[in-house]
């Protein structure tokens, strides 16, 4: 049962369409962490001479 | 939920050169939505107006000196605890009640206005190099550089109680009107920029000296001013030296 059910998600897996799907979605979280982390990096930068964290 | 953990361990390696590219292009792709967010959020004023509607305090800082030059965080500085507090107390308490005339501290000046600051790395607005230059030097203008050696028991523009006392807002600094009842602290002091440039007459973000100003501490002159100092006033003649350069 077990080996039926590695066998499908293999098979998912390297399907085209799930492929693409996946590195869409893979292009999305990277364009999200990136912007999210650039930001804060620069906010902290900015923020943190002026007043420290507390 | 041991079923996708297992999956993963057994797939992430084939899945790590499927997604890598992608993963590595959306992140260069990131770094330009990451650096417009920054740039909105720490360089626009507009960010910061579209909740913080001051009235006259955003009307003053547009049409003054800093209004072209500056934005809100060149000036307005603050722990990271106190993006924090100011969430809560915005939440909880009414506004209108809070109240005060801040005490700026000459640092935040002499970020602009000293030939050699102690750190210019605050600032953050549409500011140039070039703009410095041209920029009324404290220490070098005679009249601010004479002030600013000079010491006063005057207490600091923070101590009045403005929003609880009207009548003082009112006569503070008035020729002729001085406050006899104003207390003087004993101890003192070394003359701060916000002593002519943050008192009651320059609140909501005008920063230009007054003549009220200068009365505070000038209180002979206050009391008993020539024909010619109640006509004109003090700026009149005495502006030119506060910029004039050495």
């Amino acid at each position: 049962m077990q080996n039926q059910d590695s066998d499908k998600f293999l098979q998912l897996l390297r399907s085209k369409r799930w492929r693409v799907s996946l590195r869409i979605l893979a292009f999305i979280i990277g364009v999200l962490v990136s912007a999210f982390t650039l930001f804060n990096v620069l906010f902290l930068y900015r923020v943190l001479p002026h007043g420290g964290l507390w | 939920m041991k079923r996708l953990i297992e999956y993963t361990k057994r797939y992430l390696p084939s899945l790590v050169p499927l997604l890598l590219p992608s993963l590595l292009l959306g992140m260069a792709i990131g770094l330009y939505p990451g650096y417009q967010a920054y740039k909105y959020i720490w360089k626009d004023a507009g960010f910061c107006l579209t909740c913080h509607q001051h009235d006259y305090a955003q009307i003053s800082w547009q049409e003054s000196v800093h209004g072209e030059i500056t934005t809100c965080h060149d000036c307005h500085h603050q722990p990271l605890r106190q993006y924090v507090e100011e969430m809560f107390v915005l939440a909880t308490q009414d506004s209108k009640h809070i109240k005060h005339i801040p005490n700026i501290q000459n640092e935040l000046c002499e970020a602009c206005h000293i030939s050699n600051p102690h750190s210019r790395s605050s600032l953050s607005g549409p500011l140039e190099d070039e703009d410095l230059e041209g920029m009324p030097m404290i220490d070098k203008t005679q009249l601010h550089a004479l002030h600013l050696s000079e010491k006063t028991t005057v207490p600091l523009p923070k101590e009045f109680a403005v929003h609880k006392n009207r009548s003082l807002q009112q006569s503070y600094g008035r020729l002729n009107k001085q406050k006899s009842d104003q207390k003087k602290d004993e101890e003192e002091r070394l003359i701060t920029c916000v002593d002519c440039h943050g008192g009651i007459p320059n609140r909501a973000h005008n920063f230009s000296a007054t003549d009220a100003s200068c009365a505070n501490c000038h209180e002979k002159t206050a009391h008993k001013p020539s024909e010619l100092q109640e006509s004109f006033g003090c700026r009149i003649c005495h502006f030119p030296e506060f910029l004039i350069e050495q």
